[in-house]
């Protein structure tokens, strides 16, 4: 056993790792790495090579609308889930293990029924006289158009999207002493300064984290759009889809996806470089010892 | 730093938790004012309860809490004005040393200048001076340590709470924070509650000791009389080492242990069944026929010597088959050796009488 343990250190170990990782980045080379880089390359290559692709993107009028109103609807869509599962995340943590159990299935509800079905139980509810209308109006916001709207899409997202928040979050909070609030409380703070100076700082990561995790899947959603909102009021995912399955436009539904690629890299770089700055990093400086 | 310190008083606490253990049983004390008063006892025993029934972390099920004559037993900690120092310090992460500090400083009224001047004194107090811009992670633990006590003392607390506050340093470190300790209570003056299950810590720091064992106090005193008069089997083995000699007691001056029978000073105690408690150091070894009058004597076997500079540690087994042990000085020769039946001896002014633990239970 020893000495099959020291024959396989080393480099021999390395080899047989990456061995088993194999056919799962075969999966990944195929059918993600080689789409991604081939869309990119006609992006710049066609009809000429160069980025007139990505000129006529910013010149073009509709196009910049649509990103404008994705990067708003996804926007929008990030902070209701936020200000949502912020005290459902919250309530979690302080639960005992049944209560928490129970707020964890019920978050997780939605994961088991398809995309689809869910959709399409939205456009039920979102009807004209159906039960989101008809709330609605009782409370004073009738006349509001869902189905078709924006404001159906963000509802339909919201609710879609809102695990994703809530995960992160909790997970975050869970690992947040509680003794630092009692500390907090024992120096004279009262639960809202507690709250406030200790516990929402301490919480940022999962913030962060349940933000990007929210907007970047909000800026590529497709279907619920599609399905919801109205063709005159269409996102970044369906110009995509359009270009790609009416125009046979490659090069400009690339140009589009590098765009999104590049936004989604920007935002992870910025919420890590934020998360590093306000917890200090981990290795920074070092232990400093008597 | 000024001198603002307040008693402590608790009458009749208990504290029965919801699983129907009973954390603190009946618990009365009284801590005068500036006192440094030691919490000692196992894991366990209510100690830690006790402190946090004192912070308000715990509702006492029933009696009554006092910090400087004012009830607060329904008052909450951010209410108590009292300073904590947590079993792992509990500093704020997200904080530089100084913003850690400051945090009990907010909402007194002080001015910018009385703040800054607050920190800048508390952390040369507790000589941290320079590190104000250092995240907690990057101290070490003694470091930390005194953040902690710089963040409890700041605002002037009239009473100082700590939860086994070296327990997460090493033997050297606490032994030089011990030292800390002793002298920053000197300098503030104020109250300190010090809960802890280090017998030398206890021993070293405290004005008194409060003992406790299973949710009781079982005695309150300074150190030297909790070591020298145990009131309890438990106490004289809690608190260093003990020879303890069971026995039926036979008269108001004599217990029978093992067919002999030995004298003891002080009255009766209440039980037939009881202990005389003798002290390493208070033991001489004898030849076995080398009695005098004036002593108690037991036979004993000697299983082990272990020499350590100063004195001789000797191990015995005494006739009821108990093992003890006593110290004898090493600048004497040495005139025994494992194996030899000897005679253990003690003047009975030296001997303590407590009632047998296990008996009164």
């Amino acid at each position: 056993m020893a000495a099959t343990a020291r024959r396989l250190s080393g480099r021999s170990r390395r080899t047989s790792a990456l061995l088993l990782m194999l056919p799962a980045l075969a999966v990944v080379l195929v059918f993600f790495v080689y789409p991604v880089i081939a869309l990119s390359a006609r992006s710049f290559l066609e009809p000429e090579p160069g980025v007139s692709q990505y000129v006529s993107l910013f010149a073009d009028g509709t196009t910049r609308t649509i990103l404008v109103r994705t990067l708003v609807v996804a926007a929008l869509v990030t902070a209701v889930t936020l200000v949502l599962a912020y005290p459902y995340a919250y309530l979690m943590s302080l639960s005992g293990p049944g209560v928490r159990a129970l707020l964890l299935f019920l978050v997780l509800l939605p994961f088991w029924s398809s995309l689809m079905a869910r959709t399409f139980a939205w456009i039920v509810l979102l009807q004209p006289r159906g039960i989101v209308a008809t709330l609605l109006s009782s409370i004073g916001l009738g006349g509001v158009p869902l189905l078709g709207s924006q404001v159906g899409v963000t509802i339909a997202m919201t609710q879609v999207l809102l695990p994703f928040m809530v995960l992160p979050l909790f997970n975050t909070m869970v690992r947040i002493d509680r003794r630092l609030l009692s500390a907090a409380h024992s120096m004279g703070a009262s639960k809202f300064r507690a709250l406030v100076r200790v516990f929402v700082p301490l919480s940022m990561p999962g913030v962060a984290a349940g933000c990007v995790i929210v907007f970047v899947l909000s800026i590529g959603f497709w279907v619920t759009p599609r399905l919801i909102g109205s063709p005159q009021q269409s996102l970044i995912g369906q110009l995509i889809e359009t270009k790609v399955g009416t125009l046979l436009d490659f090069a400009g539904a690339g140009a589009i996806s590098v765009l999104l690629l590049v936004i989604t890299a920007v935002l992870l770089l910025v919420a890590g470089a934020g998360a590093r700055l306000l917890l200090g990093s981990p290795d920074s400086g070092g232990r400093n010892d008597e | 730093m000024s001198t603002n310190s307040s008693g402590v008083r608790l009458r009749s606490v208990t504290k029965r938790f919801r699983s129907g253990t009973i954390g603190i049983d009946n618990a009365s004390l009284t801590i005068e004012g500036g006192e440094f008063v030691t919490f000692l006892g196992p894991s366990g025993s209510g100690k830690t309860t006790t402190l946090n029934t004192i912070a308000g972390f715990v509702r006492p099920t029933s009696g009554s809490i006092e910090i400087g004559g004012r009830d607060v037993t329904k008052v909450p900690p951010s209410k108590r004005n009292l300073g904590i120092v947590f079993q792992n310090y509990a500093l704020f992460p997200h904080m530089s040393v100084r913003d850690n500090v400051a945090f009990g400083l907010h909402g007194r009224g002080l001015s910018k200048h009385e703040v800054s001047k607050r920190i800048n004194d508390v952390l040369t107090m507790v000589r941290l001076g320079g590190l104000e811009d250092r995240r907690p992670k990057q101290l070490s633990g003694g470091q930390q340590q005194r953040v902690a006590l710089a963040r409890a003392l700041v605002y002037q607390p009239p009473v100082l709470l700590m939860d086994e506050p070296l327990s997460a340093l090493d033997k050297a470190l606490r032994d030089q924070m011990q030292v800390e300790i002793g002298r920053i209570h000197r300098e503030v003056g104020t109250t300190f509650l010090f809960v802890t299950h280090d017998q030398n810590e206890a021993l070293g720091l405290s004005d008194r000791i409060v003992l406790f064992n299973e949710g009781r106090i079982l005695q309150v005193g300074t150190p030297s009389e909790l070591y020298e008069q145990p009131r309890s089997l438990f106490a004289a083995q809690f608190l260093g080492e003990s020879n303890v000699f069971r026995g039926r007691v036979t008269s108001a001056q004599t217990l029978e242990f093992a067919g002999v029978p030995l004298r003891f000073n002080g009255g009766a105690p209440a039980t037939k069944s009881a202990a005389i408690v003798v002290r390493p150091e208070n033991l001489l070894v004898r030849q076995a026929d080398e009695a005098r009058p004036d002593e108690n004597q037991v036979s004993a076997l000697i299983t082990n010597i272990s020499y350590f500079g100063s004195f001789r540690s000797i191990m015995v087994s005494y006739l009821d088959g108990s093992s003890g042990q006593l110290r004898e000085s090493a600048s004497s020769e040495a005139r025994f050796s494992r194996g030899d039946n000897v005679s253990v001896c003690w003047d009975p002014g030296r001997a303590v009488l407590v009632d047998d633990g296990e008996a009164a239970a």
